[in-house]
């Protein structure tokens, strides 16, 4: 946010996105807040009630995303870049897995039926995209990842409507089974990755990891319940 | 005197076997994760928490700071070598020590940032064991008023201190405050905030913040581009530096460890001022300020010394008056709390074992870091050469174990997997975190004063103003906020964290 008097007097256009969306993002998280501490009673300024903060601060996070946003039309700044979608993906649907993994998790109902056929349908995709000359869909050029998207939804809803499965439940698999997958799983996102080394990385890391905190460190982490009993 | 009994307990408890082990292995990880680039001591401090979770409360305390000042130097020695600042107060070592190692003197360079850091770690100790005991009874005369203004000016300083545009700073303050009020009502036990998740009855807990905004966040943002690391391929050369080096360093040495350790107790991340002022001193009072920026042996030593300096002053606010001032000490705060230390002036007159163990322990930390950084500077070169794609699955590991031995929850890795898509959004939106993360300790701490205070002034809001430290704490945060909101002094600072 830097002043500058020639461009200040050329109106009000849009000049950093960065800002604008910074601002609007505040005024829908202030937004948020006030609407769900709606119920919570204020008290009055004598006798604070519990929503007095929560509204209040609320109130000034708007205030505040309104000033940011405002100033994005008369002040320059930084503009939006794009975003790591792959980091997103792989980084934090690692940490998922491990979450999902180390204590084992059961879903029921539809939700299972979704996770099982968006399982299958991946797993087919990346099996069938081995085969075809379409290689690897993981490797996300445009023409290939359109390929691949389509015969995902495909499989998917054909796996959807055909496979009634009612409960998903994966076992405790422990660290010895959640570290890896982690590793492996989430250092996909590079982009310079090498699967092999990845992998021997992966079991190697894991190794460490639990001679360190399970053996050195005696943190109370399933190793391995499936096979070791702890 | 007082002072010397003090701390005559304080080695007592450090110089035990296990504590010294305990300090030194805290120095040495510390280190080597604070050496990897664009991992800063914050992200450091929430990526090694969990291994302090084993330990009693002064052990754990003590590797704590071991961890922090690992951090920080293996931040100056990225700085050095590879021109990444893991944070803001690196930053200006990147300008000349950076310079030395590319004309071979990256020994040299690392050599006086870690004796500078010494000395300036010595004297600071000493500074804290002697305002110490006086200001741990000045606190007891601060009621809840008084800490409620106390933290308010805090904010205001973390504000007008906070790198980028102030108005993010404060979105981001404001948030944290937002976040700190989730959980449940102190007085009434009534839910705010929490969509009826049971394991957000407690609040959103700290680890799961910090690690999801520091760690996974910092991640996603190092995985955007791909990385250019210019790691120096010049010889490091001999490390302790020659007669000549040091006659021209003690003198910024002494005025860096002064200005640094005066700006750490200011509240509001006054420590991340030290390396900037000093700099400018150095290069304001230098004959030939010319050679600034082109490796001068002055612009490594004093900053660095101002950042050590400044480093550990700023456990002077945390340990006497229970308020962190900045992002770093939020963490410790965190962390005390998991081990059941509520930090504040109760903690020196309950468990002055705790206290001024820790106190000794900074001292030994710093002769360790002097003793096994030096050695071993040819194998944090070696992993600086770690290529990123292997580097950040190890940190999502170390960040998974963590967070799930807090509270062995497994539900607690997913939430910091949505902080952590939550805090890149803030990176892209431009918010930088830090102060959202000390607002949303201190919101806590607020809340319950300013409560406080007003069931005693029977709801009167004057008693903030009627009250003499109280107003005169609020007078403070006032002028600075309105003299940091003037265009001629914003237009200086923006110079002053550009440069």
């Amino acid at each position: 946010m830097s002043l500058n008097q020639i461009e200040q007097a050329q109106g009000l256009r849009v000049r950093s996105t960065q800002d604008l969306a910074g601002g609007l993002f505040m005024i829908l998280l202030a937004v948020g807040a006030f609407v769900f501490s709606w119920d919570l009673p204020a008290g009055t300024l004598r006798q604070l009630g519990p929503g007095m903060l929560p509204k209040a601060f609320a109130v000034i996070c708007g205030a505040l995303g309104l000033m940011l946003a405002l100033a994005s039309l008369r002040y320059h700044g930084e503009q939006l870049s794009g975003w790591s979608w792959k980091g997103i993906f792989f980084a934090l649907g690692g940490a998922l897995l491990f979450g999902l993994t180390i204590r084992g998790f059961e879903v029921n109902g539809f939700l299972a039926r979704v996770i099982a056929a968006g399982l299958m349908g991946a797993a087919a995709t990346i099996i069938l995209s081995y085969l075809s000359p379409l290689n690897n869909p993981l490797s996300l050029k445009l023409g290939h990842r359109n390929a691949a998207t389509s015969i995902f939804a495909l499989l998917f809803l054909i796996a959807l409507i055909l496979y009634p499965v009612t409960t998903i439940s994966v076992p405790a698999l422990g660290l010895l089974v959640s570290g890896p997958l982690l590793i492996f799983f989430s250092g996909l996102a590079a982009d310079d990755r090498k699967p092999k080394e990845l992998l021997i990385f992966a079991v190697a890391m894991s190794l460490g990891c639990i001679l360190l905190f399970k053996y050195a460190l005696s943190l109370p982490i399933p190793l391995a319940p499936w096979l070791l009993g702890i | 005197m007082d002072m010397f009994s003090n701390l005559a307990l304080g080695f007592g408890v450090a110089l035990t076997l296990k504590n010294i082990a305990l300090c030194f292995a805290g120095c040495l990880v510390g280190t080597l994760i604070g050496v990897l680039p664009g991992v800063g001591p914050i992200a450091t401090i929430s990526i090694l928490l969990p291994i302090t979770f084993g330990l009693d409360p002064t052990g754990a305390l003590i590797m704590l700071a071991g961890i922090y000042y690992g951090a920080q130097y293996g931040g100056s020695t990225t700085a050095i070598l590879v021109n990444i600042p893991g944070e803001a107060t690196s930053v200006v070592t990147t300008l000349d020590g950076h310079q030395m190692a590319k004309q071979g003197r990256a020994g040299v360079a690392l050599g006086t940032a870690a004796i500078g850091s010494f000395f300036a770690g010595c004297v600071a100790t000493v500074f804290i064991a002697a305002l110490g005991a006086p200001l741990t009874k000045m606190a007891l005369l601060f009621g809840p008023a008084e800490y409620f203004s106390l933290m308010v000016m805090g904010l205001c300083f973390a504000v007008v201190l906070a790198r980028g545009s102030i108005l993010k700073a404060f979105c981001m303050i404001m948030l944290g405050l937002l976040f700190s009020t989730v959980g449940t009502d102190l007085e009434t036990g009534q839910e705010r905030l929490t969509f009826g998740i049971a394991s957000l009855s407690d609040g959103i807990d700290f680890s799961v913040l910090a690690m999801g905004v520091f760690g996974f966040a910092e991640v996603l943002r190092n995985l955007e581009s791909p990385e250019a690391r210019d790691v120096v391929k010049n010889k490091i050369g001999r490390l302790l530096p020659g007669w000549d080096d040091i006659k021209q360093s003690a003198a910024p040495v002494l005025r860096g460890t002064f200005i640094g350790g005066i700006l750490g107790i200011l509240p509001g991340n006054g420590a991340v001022l030290g390396p900037f002022a000093s700099y400018t001193v150095e290069k304001k009072i230098a004959k030939d300020p010319s050679r600034f920026g082109k490796g001068a042996i002055e612009g490594v030593a004093g900053p660095e010394s101002a950042n050590n300096a400044g480093a550990q002053t700023a456990f002077i606010p945390l340990l006497t008056l229970g308020i962190p001032p900045n992002a770093v000490m939020a963490l410790m705060v965190g962390a005390m709390t998991i081990h059941g230390i509520i930090p504040g002036p109760q903690v020196m007159t309950r468990n002055p074992e705790l206290f001024w163990g820790m106190v000794a322990s900074m001292w030994i930390g710093n002769l360790m870091l002097l003793i096994i950084n030096l050695p071993l500077v040819g194998m944090w070169v070696k992993l600086l050469q770690v290529p990123y794609r292997l580097m950040f699955p190890a940190i999502l590991i170390f960040c998974c174990i963590g967070i799930y031995s807090v509270n062995n929850q497994p539900l607690d890795v997913a939430f910091t997997a949505l902080f952590g898509l939550f805090g890149y959004l803030l990176i892209k939106l431009g918010f930088e975190p830090a102060p959202m993360l000390l607002g949303f300790v201190l919101g806590k701490l607020m809340e319950e004063k300013l409560r406080q205070a007003l069931i005693i002034s029977r709801g009167s809001f004057m008693t903030f103003v009627e009250r003499p430290i109280s107003a005169g704490l609020l007078v403070v945060a006032v002028v600075v906020l309105a003299i940091a909101l003037l265009p001629s002094i914003s237009k200086k600072r923006d110079e002053v964290f550009t440069e």
